[in-house]
């Protein structure tokens, strides 16, 4: 090999050689910049971009719910302890809202407003978006068995956050019941003589004030396992800070299952 | 190793020597004393850190608010259930702010209703002008803010009865109390006209033992036990609001169940 033969880039001048090198490299990404925004477009019309997991009034509605449900828990709590229904049974103040049974009643009757109407709000959007129908819908008896076998034995899968198994179904839609119930129990015991008719449906006000207080003990039951779990898979809880996910439209639970 | 602190020239000796004194009584420990003291005297003022001040102004302001939606509620034609005879309990519960030991019985033969306010006839009442107006039974249940509850049978005469005997202006407001043991109450025009309230003289047939309001107290169908003052002297038609005992402490004022 002599040295005419030599590739002429060999020949250039190194500054030279960078310039070259550059253009180069501009040019490539110039065509990936391009490809990408090709695929992009070609995405826009191919696969629909889909919303998140939860999107941003679902979580408003979440969070507004949360601290709700904490005043009415344990503004409750100090509103229960002036006569108990379990003799023996009292909350400890450091837990109670509200320094005496007046104050908890303020706060009761305050945050009664906010529990109801985010509440009315998210049954509306839960309704009419089909969120209910994909996500807690359809929940079937074996398929509850299973789960409850599998977290038995400690075999938890939950690295896909967008689908709940059957006892997560259950348990959100046993909790959503409960809410409702303690409105309608709530507002039986507030107006035990203007809605006669809400007591009747509970035994008397004696009965609508024990349901009232087993409500309590449900709502509470599940937020234990809720903060419990959210804490070991802490995804989900991010997800309900940050939206989570981007899931495709048309895929719920019942396709993925059918 | 010289302070960064210290200043290139030396101050005045003669100024020095004036705040010698002033100096030598700063104490770190008294700055430190002083400090919890005022962190104390803080606390005494009775801003509780915790829970400020606007919170309790809110908390009552959602409360009134509160107050009209009961008014909203409140059927003035819708009577509380009754009950049979045989559910009554006696005697009945006994509440008040104080203990059933310490409760002032009242002299009926020199006890006088008082009245005020947009009455037309203002004249006194003793306790046998008021048993002679037309009397009315009910066995309703009581039932407390606390939660607990019982049925009474009680009588007297209906309010609404005694208020058009005396002239009272019924486009007035409010009805106010006042009572032998200093507790002050007021309630709605609606509710002292709806059919089941009465100015009860008589428990389970019986004139009305000492505890329970001897010989005048308000009995309503429709609304929590601490709206019923025992030991009446004076009522006043007003359209001047004036909370009550209980709820000049944060309890609901309309208090409607």
């Amino acid at each position: 090999m002599s040295n005419d033969e030599v590739p002429k880039e060999t020949k250039l001048r190194p500054f030279q050689a960078h310039i070259k090198g550059a253009m180069g490299m501009g040019a490539q990404a110039i065509a990936r910049l391009f490809r990408a925004a090709v695929r992009y477009v070609e995405n826009i019309h191919v696969v629909p971009v889909g919303k998140r997991l939860h999107p941003l009034p679902l979580r408003i509605m979440h969070w507004v719910n949360a601290l709700a449900m904490i005043v009415m828990i344990t503004s409750g709590w100090g509103i229960y302890d002036d006569y108990v229904i379990i003799s023996g049974l009292h909350f400890p103040k450091a837990l109670r809202l509200g320094d005496w049974a007046a104050e908890s009643l303020l706060w009761h009757f305050a945050g009664m407003w906010f529990l109801a109407i985010n509440g009315l709000i998210y049954l509306l959007y839960g309704a009419i978006t089909g969120r209910f129908r994909n996500k807690l819908l359809p929940i079937r008896f074996s398929d509850v068995l299973k789960a409850v076998r599998e977290a038995l034995s400690l075999k938890i899968a939950h690295d896909d956050i967008t689908h709940y198994n059957a006892v997560q179904k259950l348990l959100y839609i046993v909790v959503i019941v409960a809410g409702i119930s303690q409105v309608a129990t709530g507002l039986a015991i507030w107006k035990p003589i203007q809605f006669s008719w809400l007591v009747g449906l509970f035994g008397g006000f004696q009965g609508a004030r024990l349901l009232h207080f087993l409500g309590m003990v449900v709502i509470v039951g599940f937020l234990f396992v809720h903060v419990a779990l959210s804490l070991l898979v802490p995804s989900t809880l991010w997800a309900m800070i940050t939206g989570g996910p981007r899931i495709p439209r048309h895929t719920s639970n019942r396709e993925v299952e059918t | 190793m010289k302070s960064p602190f210290r200043p290139d020239k030396p101050p005045d000796a003669k100024l020095l020597n004036n705040h010698r004194p002033l100096i030598r009584s700063l104490e770190r420990r008294k700055l430190i004393r002083g400090g919890i003291s005022l962190g104390a005297l803080a606390m005494l003022t009775g801003c509780n850190f915790e829970k400020p001040a606007s919170v309790e102004a809110g908390l009552r302001k959602m409360s009134a608010f509160n107050d009209g939606v009961q008014a909203f509620i409140f059927d003035p034609n819708k009577l509380a259930p009754t009950y049979p005879a045989s559910m009554v309990l006696k005697p009945p519960e006994f509440n008040a702010y104080y203990d059933i030991e310490d409760v002032k019985p009242v002299d009926g033969k020199t006890w006088r209703l008082e009245l005020s306010g947009l009455i037309t006839d203002k004249a006194p009442w003793t306790i046998a002008q008021i048993n002679a107006l037309p009397q009315q039974n009910e066995v309703i249940r009581h039932i407390c803010v606390e939660g607990w509850d019982y049925i009474g049978e009680w009588s007297g005469v209906p309010l609404r009865t005694f208020l058009a005997r005396v002239g009272a202006d019924t486009r007035a407001k409010y009805v106010n109390f006042l009572t032998a043991d200093s507790y002050p109450s007021s309630i709605d025009m609606a509710t002292a006209l709806h059919p089941q309230t009465l100015l009860a003289t008589k428990y389970a047939g019986e004139t009305l033992p000492a505890p329970f309001g001897y010989p005048l107290r308000l009995r309503t169908s429709t609304k929590l036990g601490y709206k019923n003052p025992k030991w009446i002297t004076a009522i006043e038609v007003t359209n001047t609001f004036r909370p009550g005992y209980w709820e000049k402490q944060g309890f609901s004022w309309f208090g409607g169940i």
